[in-house]
């Protein structure tokens, strides 16, 4: 009998064309903003993780924030951090603009003049490279274990500062005096994209050379690479007691994982994103008032029809049956073009922001299953009154 | 009168509407039986009561007091899902205005009490093909009713009336949007289809067509009454013995008006 039924509602949406594609048109309009709200929210928060991921999961930041309680971690404060557990290494860095100049000679070839310019130096350990560059160089070698622990006078010039200083020769080899030092050049550094493109502009040397024989000060912040990311509170905590124990107190610093900016991100996003569907879900609230409506107008048209139908024997739940069909049947229509409509959408809406396009079918099959709710919920009232409508009374509206 | 096993009974029947402080007795102390094979005519002017006792005989109404046993079942104890199922099984509803719902075909007109009695779709084609031969409109059946002229289309009614093989057909004013002579063919077909064992009451106002039927019954001011008790309180134009003026008074008022 249910299929007769829902055949005899095509038959009677069908004789509404209009009325029935304008009361469709309230759930199309809620569905696809919902839909297209979502994917794009997916989009957007899946690209801005993957940015976040080249920042690495499994590695934790470690500042001093208050430099008036301490200055700075010294060289044996970090080989204490780098002794913990799970800790694979430790990237330190420091910066500070150097006077840098080449001076004519034997270890010049290049310039036959004295040329002083001022550079940003950076004092880092191999951990550097392999983290921002991928361990790849234009050319030479980066700045390995044995220059961080005998303070080698090595450096390796960053793209731009290569290129203004040698334009497209190859430097390595060649000696530039920074401050009052001599430093050999043994590598030059892939360019760098990404958030961290300082290393572009700067000399590198090993960060215990910056410490002692340049002056550059203490290390206030660094990163640390944890080996096993399950166990990453546990270091983490580690790593809080120890900057506890370094500067005598249980503030003025910080120690960050990459992981909860990461979920800070996330939580922000799926926040927005929630709110954003609660506005789309008003429409579908509108969209099913509409159908409410429709419905109403309906059982009202026909009256005399509920009556005869039940005069020849349709029980009250057989006609609260097809009320809702009908109104289900108004809601899934709506839910599946509001779909389609919503992914165009998102479509068109990743072209021209620049976002990866994916969608979920979970993401379709929810829209369509909270469509067919809609309308069974807002077809209720409506079903129920054709439903008790006394058939005397009913065959007497004509 | 006829002889076959009672089908329909009615004892003491009493309809009463509550009107707020009001209540309107419509139907008072109704006792009725219709036998297997008769063709019974109700007739009552408007306001008599007539429409009360159609809609309590086709179980659309349950009676305020009284008896009412339609083919072996109790119609009072009834609720409207009961109800429902012996307006589809028991009775077949023939109405003054067709009824038929437009957007359908004919055929599908005809079979839509057999969907609620959950009949196979081919079994309804079927029984419903036969009806329409019958009824004359085996070549109309992917009609739409507005197709169909006003017999044509009272004629589908009653081939929807009688799919389900009814006990009682149950005709109000069958012809009363019809004009004379396709009333008279459609009570040629009511006529043929008792002939050939159908139970049926009409409904009507009309006493010309009443009289079509082989029994009358009367209905006025709520009250029932048999041809002869009718015969003897009334005149043929429904006026009281009893109320008529005498030949004396007659005189005597017309010269007064002079």
């Amino acid at each position: 009998m249910i299929k007769d039924i829902i055949r005899m509602s095509f038959q009677n949406l069908r004789m509404n064309k209009m009325r029935t594609f304008l009361t469709t048109l309230g759930i199309i309009i809620g569905i696809a903003s919902i839909i297209a709200l979502i994917t794009i929210g997916q989009g957007v928060t899946s690209s801005v993780i993957e940015q976040l991921s080249g920042l690495g999961g499994n590695r934790v930041t470690v500042s001093i924030t208050d430099t008036k309680a301490i200055p700075g971690f010294t060289d044996s404060n970090l080989k204490e951090f780098t002794a913990l557990d799970n800790v694979e290494g430790i990237s330190p860095s420091l910066r500070s603009y150097k006077p840098v100049t080449l001076v004519p000679g034997e270890t010049n070839s290049l310039y036959n003049y004295v040329y002083t310019s001022s550079a940003s130096v950076m004092g880092v350990n191999n951990y550097y490279f392999s983290l921002f560059a991928g361990g790849n160089m234009k050319a030479g070698r980066a700045i390995n274990d044995d220059d961080v622990a005998f303070s080698t006078h090595v450096c390796v010039l960053g793209e731009s500062v290569w290129k203004s200083l040698y334009g497209n020769y190859n430097p390595i080899g060649e000696t530039i005096r920074i401050q009052n030092m001599d430093f050999v050049i043994v590598g030059i550094l892939d360019n760098l994209v990404g958030l961290e493109t300082r290393g572009n502009y700067s000399v590198i040397v090993p960060y215990t050379v910056a410490m002692t024989d340049l002056q550059m000060g203490l290390i206030t912040t660094f990163d640390a690479i944890v080996s096993d990311t399950e166990s990453m509170n546990i270091t983490v905590s580690q790593m809080s007691d120890l900057c506890a124990d370094i500067v005598g107190s249980t503030q003025g610093y910080s120690v960050t994982n990459q992981q909860e900016v990461m979920d800070i991100v996330v939580t922000i996003t799926d926040l927005i994103l929630g709110m954003l569907a609660g506005i789309a879900a008003i429409a579908l609230l509108v969209g099913g008032i509409g159908i409410m409506n429709m419905m109403l107008v309906s059982v009202s048209e026909r009256t005399t029809e509920i009556g005869l139908r039940k005069a020849l024997g349709a029980k009250p739940s057989v006609i609260m049956i097809q009320f809702l069909v009908e109104a289900v049947i108004i809601s899934i229509l709506g839910g599946i073009l509001g779909v389609a409509l919503g992914i165009a959408i998102a479509y068109v809406a990743s072209l021209l922001i620049g976002y990866k396009f994916t969608f979920q079918m979970t993401t379709v099959l929810l829209a369509v299953g909270f469509s067919a709710a809609v309308g069974l919920i807002f077809g209720i009232l409506p079903a129920r009154k054709a439903s008790k409508l006394n058939p005397i009374d009913a065959l007497r509206a004509q | 009168m006829a002889r076959g096993t009672v089908l329909l009974s009615m004892k003491g029947i009493n309809k009463i509407y509550e009107m707020g402080e009001n209540s309107l007795h419509v139907l008072h102390d109704v006792d009725f039986e219709v036998r297997e094979g008769e063709f019974v005519s109700i007739l009552g002017p408007s306001g008599s009561g007539k429409s009360t006792l159609m809609n309590i005989i086709g179980c659309l109404d349950v009676a305020t007091s009284g008896t009412y046993i339609l083919n072996g079942k109790d119609i009072g104890k009834m609720k409207e899902k009961e109800l429902s199922r012996v307006r589809n099984k028991d009775i077949g509803f023939v109405f003054q205005q067709f009824q038929l719902l437009p957007r359908m075909t004919v055929i599908d007109n005809v079979v839509l009490p057999l969907i609620y009695a959950r009949v196979s779709s081919r079994e309804r084609k079927a029984r419903a093909m036969v009806l329409l031969n019958k009824v004359g409109l085996g070549d109309k059946i992917t009609n739409r009713p507005k197709q169909l002229s006003g017999g044509q289309q009272q004629r589908v009614a009653i081939a929807r009336a009688m799919v389900t093989d009814p006990a009682i057909l149950l005709a109000d004013e069958p012809t009363g949007a019809l004009d004379q002579a396709t009333g008279m063919q459609i009570m040629e077909l009511f006529k043929q289809l008792n002939k050939e064992g159908k139970t049926i009451i009409m409904i009507t106002h009309d006493s010309k067509l009443a009289r079509q039927a082989k029994r009358i019954v009367h209905i006025l001011d709520g009250r029932m009454y048999s041809a002869e008790e009718y015969a003897e309180i009334y005149d043929e134009e429904g006026v009281r013995w009893e109320d008529k003026p005498t030949l004396r008074e007659k005189r005597r008022r017309r010269l007064s008006d002079d």
